[in-house]
């Protein structure tokens, strides 16, 4: 049971922090977040779903489409729903981004139906026999894909050359523009990666919860929560505090049954707030003024 | 009036149609008062809650569990369930008041969830996912039972049609209440608030409770007006709804939330053949509305503005007291002391053991050159930074205006004052004429019932002192109150500012504009580099030695250099106008730069030289005007691309990635360039040795001397065809400086365009070829630099430090 719970929680948690990386990417260099990131989880998993079991194509093609269109929708979302109302200094745009979370849903609702369907996997077939439980092979591989995924994110914003212009435009947006860096196709693009890490997120759980066109709903503000509780800009933060949320609502799961769940997640999020209100994993900055 | 007849009209029509209508209006009634709520902290306190829907169902279970378990009959049941929500919401108030923006919004949407679990979990008394049925209305009332109607539907259809009024009219007295002006001038300009005596936390904790109470007087009609209530009766899109019904109507406006309301009531209702696609229509409607009305449908509608008082003219209260108040404390005010006040950022020492005077009844000026700690100085006086050594003594209060007049938008110039009336308290009734007295006597002409968003620059810079006046400071700090005013504009504030000090004030005046701190104050401060280094009268302070050397550099010009031979225009102006907001600084320039030459930019602080930077930069935009660069007009393109030209600016203060390697930094400063290979770093740190062994430092811990160098290698790397540099002197120890001015030196030899802009004319002009002198946000006067030379050092530049 404690191994079953950790392998749930370790799946759930990489997920959440794999959704909250995006925020964090987005946030750090934009201050702003798209909050109808559940819709890019959702729209992975679906057209994945539209294409594979319903057009038939082979999978490692409808996946590459399925991202495609995640990356897609994050170029849409920060140019209709983030960047008119930047412009404008206004903080509409977490209301327009919900907005515009609301239509991709319905969109979905009108081309996907409105019952959840399963998503059939090869990994998700058979359980393995670990100790008294069993374990899909999809299970094991999710933490593991999740946390390289995390760290790819992270290697690739060290060590590449669009990493460090990234890091330059958090540090300094005024600076990076006068090194010649389009800050405003970098913030375009972070949106897209982030659209695209949460399409992940959506492939690789549609076989175990199936697909809906409202899935991302509620994956979408546990992440959120995970994001603020890692600390917003920080993203190992980020990737750990996804990973103790799933360990944490794996556990009360497990042993105090699923009605307690959120109550007791979401309790843990208000009262970390309230300890650490600069995020779990804040640290102070040093340097020169 | 219209409001009670609109009110009359609903209640009628709810009684009179048919029941289903009644619901219908009854709901919309409901979502109306529980969207006043939150208006009231999105609107007046400016704080996205999530969580409204989790206060409505605290109400709304309240009831439910009352009456259909212990029987309670619903006029009792719903106050006591209204309590408590209110209770909760104070609760819920101290964690999520220790944070703000988008972490208070996640409190409320986990605070949500957990009460929609609750509902679903404690089946024992909410029913759980069953919900409770059969919660009786007004029915079973003893003495009421008599009435037809009153029982059923039509009954709570009119209840909460007068309970949606009274929040639409509590929200409307509210907004112009002391604390409804408190919590606008919390959200709008904390830094203001807090000089006002405004207390951030509690304004912020009302306003939460207030909304939640709304909510849960809500709740609990929409559990009498339904009879049913269960977990999924308030999803978590229902709080999504409640924000967009108030932004949809217009925030902050006291109609927003009822056509809020209304159109969101009717619009399912309307759409209900698209049955299907009702949510789509809605969430596209939505954004459509966010984009062409970003300030909701009522920030349509034509304001009613109130009648201007009389322009005849108003005795001036001696701002703030009463004659009787003036004689008693008048004469007696010690004004502020400073004692040993000192302020370190990081290892920088921004005010080092600064002590001086500031006597009532007297102008005391504090000058000095960029970056000598002046509104570091302010700021720990007033609390804004905590000093790490020495004390301030005040007698009495002490207010203050901000480098950037904080204004709260919205709030009208009248209000604004008012707040400064009531000194943080939450009663009272500050006087309207006082306050208008006050403007007038500061030199404000403007109307006062109009939104402080629509002031002109200099207008609210008058606003800011008479809300400051406001207070009945003992002690008044002025941050630099002339910038950007036109010389006429400047004329005005110097008599206000007398009249001031005569009634007793002590006045500190921070400011650049030296014939406005020479004309009116009685003694001056200079500072330099966090230190007082002259104290004196305004006669004495001219004729300084150390005054002239910290503004000039020691005044001794080298000889000029052999003006290069002349090259082909490459960077042209012509009529660059340029501001931020309504703040015009640059109003004319035009200036030529040629292939090869330096142009040294001149000018006294405040002149627009680093604005003039900004705009040829493309940091600043939109400028008018013509900025013709190697024969592209650069005027509308944006950073990235006037670098990517080959126009490259060294901005003032450095502007290093701090938390980036040194390596790292000037890797970036290649960007551009498609043939970049590292050994050009190498040849960078034999250009700047002092940069070799801090290759792999984060930038942030150098020296300011060392960051400037780093700037400098990092511009270079670009490979400019002309290079823009800002005040590249700024704070810096003069070894440092000389040794950067040998390396500007080598580069000018070595045939590279520049354009310098700089405070030490003894610097920068024995490096120029020719001289540009920038004042008032124009070019004055343009020539070699050998002949601008001596000229500029003995007499502009003395003038603009007001020598005669």
């Amino acid at each position: 049971m404690l191994l079953a719970a950790l392998i749930s929680g370790l799946g759930l948690g990489s997920m959440y922090g794999l959704i909250a990386l995006g925020f964090t990417l987005t946030f750090a260099v934009s201050g702003t977040v798209n909050f109808a990131q559940g819709s890019s989880m959702m729209l992975g998993a679906v057209t994945a779903h539209l294409l594979a079991v319903g057009a038939g194509w082979p999978m490692p093609v409808a996946v590459a489409a399925a991202l495609g269109v995640c990356a897609a929708w994050g170029l849409v979302v920060e140019r209709v729903a983030i960047r008119p109302f930047v412009r404008r200094g206004s903080n509409v745009w977490l209301m327009a981004s919900v907005a515009l979370g609301i239509v991709a849903d319905n969109v979905s609702m009108a081309v996907f139906g409105k019952e959840p369907r399963a998503f059939p996997s090869a990994w998700a077939d058979e359980p393995w026999a670990v100790g008294d439980a069993g374990v899909y092979p999809l299970q094991l591989a999710i933490p593991v894909v999740g946390l390289v995924l995390a760290a790819a994110v992270q290697l690739g914003l060290a060590r590449t050359g669009l990493g460090l212009r990234l890091r330059a435009s958090v540090q300094n947006a005024d600076a990076a523009r006068l090194m010649g860096i389009d800050v405003t196709r970098l913030i375009a693009i972070t949106y897209a990666v982030a659209a695209v890490l949460a399409g992940v997120a959506g492939l690789l759980v549609a076989p175990l919860f199936n697909v809906a066109y409202d899935m991302g709903t509620l994956f979408g503000i546990k992440a959120f929560a995970v994001a603020i509780l890692g600390g917003l800009t920080r993203p190992w933060g980020v990737v750990a505090a996804g990973l103790l949320f799933g360990l944490m609502e794996a556990g009360v799961t497990t042993w105090a049954g699923s009605g307690a769940t959120q109550i007791v997640t979401f309790g843990a999020v208000i009262v970390g707030l309230a300890l650490r209100p600069e995020g779990l994993f804040s640290r102070r900055v040093v340097s020169r003024v | 009036m219209r409001g009670l007849a609109l009110l009359a009209g609903v209640c009628a029509a709810a009684w009179l149609l048919p029941g289903y209508y009644a619901f219908l209006i009854g709901l919309m009634a409901v979502a109306c008062l529980a969207c006043t709520g939150l208006n009231v902290l999105l609107g007046l306190a400016g704080e996205v809650s999530l969580g409204q829907g989790g206060f409505l169902a605290l109400g709304a279970y309240g009831v439910g569990v009352l009456t259909t378990r212990a029987g309670w009959p619903f006029l009792l049941a719903w106050p006591a369930g209204t309590a408590v929500t209110v209770a909760v919401g104070a609760l819920l108030a101290v964690p999520a008041l220790r944070v703000s923006g988008p972490y208070l919004a996640m409190v409320t949407i986990a605070f949500g969830f957990i009460i929609e679990s609750v509902a679903t979990e404690w089946r024992g008394v909410t029913g759980g996912a069953s919900g409770l049925a059969g919660i009786p209305g007004l029915g079973g009332i003893p003495g009421l039972s008599g009435i037809p109607g009153l029982g059923d539907v039509r009954g709570m259809a009119v209840l909460a049609c007068c309970c949606a009024a009274l929040g639409l009219a509590g929200f409307g007295w509210l907004r112009r209440s002391p604390l409804g002006l408190a919590m606008q001038m919390q959200a709008a300009a904390p830094a203001a608030a807090r000089s006002v005596g405004i207390a951030g936390v509690p304004v912020r904790a009302a306003a939460f409770v207030l909304a939640a109470g709304a909510a849960g007087l809500a709740g609990g009609l929409q559990a009498g007006l339904t009879g049913f209530i269960a977990p999924s009766s308030f999803p978590f899109s229902q709080s999504i709804l409640f924000l967009l019904i108030v932004m949809v109507g217009g925030v902050g406006h006291t109609a927003g939330p009822l056509i809020g309301a209304v159109l969101v009531g009717l619009l399912p209702e309307l759409l209900s053949g698209l049955a299907e696609y009702r949510q789509l229509v809605f969430g596209a409607g939505l954004l459509l509305v966010l984009w062409l009305a970003p300030a909701g449908v009522a920030g349509l509608l034509p304001v009613r503005r109130r009648a201007e008082p009389a322009s005849a003219p108003v005795a001036a209260p001696a701002f703030g007291r009463t004659e009787a108040e003036l004689e008693v404390d008048g004469p007696e005010v010690d004004g502020l002391e400073v004692d040993g006040l000192g302020v370190a950022f990081g290892g920088v020492r921004a005010v080092d053991g600064v002590s001086f005077a500031a006597p009532g009844g007297r102008i005391t000026g504090v000058i000095g050159p960029n970056g000598a700690g002046k509104t570091t100085l302010l700021n720990a006086i007033t609390g804004y930074v905590r000093p790490d050594q020495g004390r301030v003594i005040a007698q009495g209060t002490v207010a203050r205006t901000f480098q950037t007049a904080q204004m709260p938008g919205a709030m009208t110039v009248l209000d604004c004052v008012r707040t400064g009336l009531l000194r943080g308290r939450w009663r009272g009734t500050p006087d309207p004429a006082v306050a208008t007295a006050l403007l007038r006597s500061v030199g404000y002409a403007g109307p006062v019932h109009v939104p402080c968003s629509l002031l002109p620059h200099p207008a609210r810079r008058l606003v800011e002192i008479a809300r400051a006046l406001a207070t009945q400071p003992a002690v008044l700090l002025l941050d630099e109150p002339a910038a950007g005013l036109d010389a006429a504009d400047t004329a005005r504030l110097g008599p206000a500012l007398r009249a001031i000090a005569t009634a007793g004030v002590a006045v500190v005046l921070v400011e650049h504009d030296m014939d406005l701190v020479m004309g009116v104050c009685d003694r001056l401060v200079v500072l330099d580099r966090g230190r007082v280094i002259a104290e004196g009268a305004p006669a004495d302070i001219r004729r300084d030695p150390a005054v002239r050397a910290a503004y000039l550099g020691d005044g001794s010009p080298h000889p000029p250099r052999p003006p290069a031979p002349m090259g082909v225009p490459l960077l042209t102006l012509a009529g660059l106008q340029a501001g931020y907001g309504s703040v015009p600084v640059l109003r004319d320039v035009s200036l030529e730069v040629r292939r090869g030459e330096m142009v040294a930019l001149l000018g006294p602080n405040g002149a627009g030289k680093s604005t003039l930077m900004r705009a040829l930069s493309g940091l600043l935009r939109p400028v008018e005007g013509q900025i013709m660069f190697d024969g592209n007009d650069l005027s509308t393109a944006g950073a990235h691309r006037v670098a990517a030209q080959g126009l490259v600016l060294v901005p003032e203060g450095r502007q290093v990635f701090s938390g980036l390697s040194v390596r790292d930094n000037m890797r970036l400063g290649a960007t551009t360039r498609r043939d970049f290979v590292l050994a050009e770093i190498a040849s960078m740190l034999d250009r700047f040795p002092r940069l070799r062994p801090l290759l792999d430092r984060p930038a942030g811990l150098l020296s300011g001397g060392e960051q400037q160098m780093l700037a400098l290698a990092r511009g270079l790397l670009a490979r400019p065809a002309l290079l823009l540099l800002d005040e590249p002197s700024l704070g810096l120890a003069p070894a440092v400086t000389a040794e950067l001015f040998d390396a500007l030196s080598r580069l000018r030899d070595e045939g590279l365009t520049l354009l310098l802009a700089d405070q030490r004319a003894d610097l920068a002009l024995p490096l120029a070829d020719r001289c540009a002198v920038l004042t008032g946000g124009r070019i004055g006067r343009v020539g070699p630099a050998g002949e601008m030379a001596v000229d500029y050092l003995t007499d502009d530049l003395t003038n603009d430090l007001g020598a005669a």
